[in-house]
């Protein structure tokens, strides 16, 4: 026999190459990441729930929730669906709060994907603040949601529709939707039984085909609207398109450096010139100037609009003042309430005078603030600046009318606590018939008071046993005459008997049944 | 004389069952596996049209150790995509149970696979209704919340499709076809191909020589499925008996045995007794050493090995199941295109009555 004798030492190994290991959940690629069109936290959410073919509660409440830090928006122990839900906690997940934060932080880990927090607003959380952010509820293109089904894409939530400040669809430039066509219910974000393109509520497909008609109907917008919303919709799928590229996220102190170079360039320095030319209040600004306050993201966009220079540059400050030489001087009109002023029309001097002496004879007496709010288009300071005396008198005269007259009030109370009045009354029957507040009367007679309503209880108690003394008499005839009939008394036979049918659910008178049958033997 | 050893010598003065699982442990390859190996090798990793491969052999051939290697290959394989994606799981294997009632349960066998796959929440899967990649225009418009198994067969296509699973590999696949009558057989076949093809898998379905069935059932499947036989040495063979040899000398050298056994001498009654599978040679092997480790015997001699054979009604049992199932592959062979012509050739000659031409025999059943 010829054996090949350096053949026989292969050997084989069958220890499997060491591989990372594999993510928890599904390594699901977020959609349309690097563009305007990039899909929401929540959207994504619900795809890997239906990737994994388990609803969005299930998916929240045992995956997710679970590697929340204990006593975290809810108690993870005690993961009930409806407490995750009824807390705030999915309203802001495509925005910048902390929630979010934590959110991402856990699917990253679970998907083992590090590209999450590009599906929320929390690149610019140091530069944009979070109110008026998001929409309140889910806002949707029915357009988009058609056509996506019908080329068989896979139907999504673009971010951009989650933006407060987005009003129209980037794509089919009809308003966004916030209530569903068949139901008329506004629809929450991330609910439990949540399907992508579908009524949470009823349950109806949630697309529209783009006929003429019903594209008319959604679509309200003016053309000065429409271009401004196009504007918009420019700045702000420039900066969801741009968020995975940035290296460092903006800090929150380039707001104020970029503010202060703008003042410094249009107004030279002057912060309230600078906030009529841009229609601001300067109280916000100076918040923001100062930087001890962040502006929302239409404030944002109001700002640059005026600035002509894009959101983005604006928030990563760069190419400051490049722009800047077209920006129009002109100051903004303020829009302002007509306010009339005694120095400009001292005629109103005596109209007002007239008023208010006509004020002090009134009765019943009316407080100042009623009698200046119908003098209307003057404010009450410049009015008791004018007129200190009579100001000061129709106050007193108001104040006074309001007080409680001590003498009437205490004999009708000494009446009530003596004569005995059947059946006693309470202490707010009492007010109402003096024609004042309780709580007034407990504070002025607090003695008389407690007297009345201690009445009041005992009559109270009484009647109560009275009635319970009734019930037990109704079943126990009832009873005995069931009894004297032959019947088995049955609380239903029982209950048959009784002048209300539904009193046999009283405890006092199953107790007075169970009494009756032990009499009787049955028990 | 200390001769070369292939082992640690140190292993010597360790406890027995140590030394037994180093043995264990040992995985001796031959011929006709490395051939099956690289024949599936090839055809995996430059896809073709075939989508399920039915790989067969009698028991103790070494269908496991095959699966655990074809495992290791294509891991090693797919590293760089596993690597750059950590959703990716590329290979994946099961056992297909025989369910207690002899006929085969789908809603086992899903969860059985959505277990193998990592998968999470088995037990709160919905069907969604739609599916962004079927083509049913219906819309349901209420979610079914059902677990059922269509439910759990779209959560497991899902699992595929969302793993990345190029290489699916079922053991034990024979049960998976224990089903009544032939039709269901063709069901069950549809079954695995809409799964494979759906999900862009590969099947390996490996298994005993009840799964020569199943290729033939059908032309849309045997076009897209490959039979691979392992086949066992035998002892007629010349070249069979040298590679079988080859195999017991390099167990023999492995063995943890103060002096190695001089086994190639009993060649012939190793490869009748073990009918030609590896595998079943190994175990042999393996008994055989626990008793001449109990013994403290410096070595394996023929006694140990004639202890610790297998019992005469076993293998006979065995010997009968590999004889039947290759008895029915070469009918199988030899059912070859020309044979296949001859049928159809004969067929036609039935069917020449012409249509409307009354047989004559008809006129002797009269009513008169």
């Amino acid at each position: 026999m010829v054996l090949d004798k350096n053949n026989t030492d292969e050997l084989w190994d069958l220890e499997p190459p060491s591989v990372p290991e594999r993510s928890h959940l599904f390594h699901l690629k977020p959609i349309g990441m690097g563009t305007a069109n990039v899909e929401s936290l929540t959207s994504y959410i619900a795809r890997l729930a239906q990737a994994h073919c388990i609803t969005v509660g299930r998916l929240v409440c045992a995956e997710i929730a679970p590697s929340l830090k204990e006593g975290y928006v809810f108690n993870p122990k005690n993961s009930d669906m409806s407490k995750v839900y009824n807390s705030i906690f999915t309203k802001s997940l495509n925005g910048k709060c902390s929630t979010a934060a934590v959110i991402v932080q856990v699917l990253e880990k679970l998907t083992q994907r590090n590209d999450l927090h590009f599906l929320t607003m929390l690149s610019w959380a140091d530069v944009i603040s979070e109110k008026y952010l998001l929409h309140p509820q889910k806002a949707w293109c029915p357009f988009c949601y058609q056509e996506w089904f019908e080329a068989k894409q896979v139907v999504y939530e673009p971010l951009i529709w989650a933006l407060h400040v987005v009003q129209i669809c980037p794509r089919h430039h009809c308003r966004l939707h916030t209530q569903c066509p068949h139901c008329y219910k506004k629809l929450p974000l991330l609910p439990g039984n949540y399907r992508s393109g579908y009524c949470s509520k009823c349950q109806s497909w949630l697309g529209l085909f783009p006929e003429p008609e019903t594209f008319k109907n959604s679509q309200f917008l003016s053309e000065e609207e429409l271009e401004l919303q196009l504007k918009v919709l420019d700045n702000v799928g420039e900066l969801l398109a741009i968020a995975p590229d940035i290296l460092f996220y903006p800090p929150s102190n380039n707001i104020k450096n970029v503010i202060s170079v703008y003042i410094n360039q249009l107004t030279k320095g002057d912060l309230s010139e600078f906030a009529k030319l841009l229609g601001l209040s300067p109280h916000s600004l100076n918040k923001w100037y100062r930087g001890k306050a962040i502006p929302g993201l239409n404030k944002l966009l109001e700002i640059c609009f005026y600035l002509q220079t894009p959101l983005v540059d604006f928030l990563m400050a760069t190419k400051v003042s490049a722009a800047s030489n077209d920006i129009p001087i002109q100051p903004q009109t303020p829009v302002k309430r007509s306010t009339q002023t005694f120095r400009s029309n001292p005629s109103l001097l005596e109209e007002v005078e007239k008023v208010l002496l006509a004020a002090l004879e009134e009765s019943p007496p009316r407080s100042l603030y009623k009698v200046v709010k119908d003098l209307k288009n003057i404010t009450r300071s410049s009015i008791s600046r004018y007129f200190p005396n009579l100001c000061c008198q129709i106050s007193e005269r108001y104040a006074a009318s309001r007080k409680p007259n001590h003498q009437k009030i205490r004999p009708v109370l000494l009446s009530v606590v003596n004569n005995g009045e059947y059946p006693p009354p309470s202490v707010a029957v009492i007010a109402k018939r003096i024609g004042i507040r309780s709580k007034t009367l407990y504070k002025e007679f607090p003695d008389l008071c407690e007297k009345i309503s201690e009445q009041y209880s005992c009559y109270i108690k009484l009647r109560q046993l009275e009635r319970i003394e009734k019930i037990k008499q109704e079943v126990r005839q009832a009873v005995l005459k069931l009894h004297n009939k032959g019947i088995k008394p049955h609380s239903r036979y029982v209950s048959e008997l009784l002048s209300k049918p539904g009193l046999m659910r009283d405890k006092n008178a199953i107790a007075a049944l169970h009494e009756v049958r032990c009499e009787l033997g049955y028990e | 004389m200390l001769e070369q050893r292939f082992f640690d010598l140190e292993l010597l003065k360790k406890p027995s069952l140590e030394k037994l699982a180093y043995f264990k442990g040992i995985t001796v390859p031959h011929r006709n596996l490395k051939e099956v190996l690289n024949e599936l090798k090839a055809n995996i990793l430059e896809p073709a049209d075939t989508s399920i491969f039915f790989v067969f052999g009698v028991t103790g051939i070494g269908k496991s150790t095959l699966i655990k290697r074809l495992q290791k290959i294509l891991l090693e394989n797919l590293l760089e995509d596993l690597l750059s994606n950590p959703g990716q799981i590329g290979v994946a294997r099961v056992e297909a149970s025989s369910s207690s009632q002899g006929k085969f349960n789908h809603l086992d066998y899903y969860i059985q696979v959505l277990e193998a796959l990592n998968e999470v929440l088995i037990n709160y899967k919905v069907d969604y209704g739609i599916s962004e990649t079927e083509s049913d225009g219906s819309k349901s418009l209420v979610p079914a919340v059902i677990k059922n198994t269509s439910t759990l067969r779209r959560a497991m296509e899902k699992v595929f499709i969302n793993r990345k699973l190029r290489v699916f590999i079922v053991d034990e696949a024979q049960h998976l076809f224990a089903t009544a009558g032939g039709h269901q057989l063709l069901n069950q076949m549809n079954w695995i191909k809409s799964i494979a093809n759906f999900t862009k898998t590969i099947h390996i379905l490996v298994g005993t020589y009840e799964l020569l069935n199943c290729s033939t059932i059908s032309g849309q499947i045997g076009r897209r499925s490959q039979d691979i036989h392992i086949a066992r040495y035998h002892q007629l063979l010349q070249e069979d008996v040298i590679e079988y040899s080859t195999v017991i000398q390099t167990l023999q050298r492995h063995l943890p045995l103060l002096e190695e056994p001089q086994l190639e001498t009993h060649c012939e009654y190793l490869l009748q007794y073990s009918i030609g599978c590896v595998g079943m040679l190994k175990s042999w092997l393996v008994r055989a050493l626990r008793i001449s480790l109990e013994e403290n015997a410096t070595t394996l001699t023929l006694k140990h090995l004639k202890k610790a054979e297998f019992s005469a009604s076993r293998r006979k049992q065995i010997l009968q199941e590999a004889e039947a199932g290759e008895k029915r592959l070469q009918d199988d062979e030899s059912d070859s295109p020309t044979s296949l012509q001859k049928q159809q050739n004969t067929n036609p000659k039935s069917q020449s009555q012409g249509v409307g031409n009354r047989k004559s025999k008809r006129d002797l059943v009269g009513g008169n």
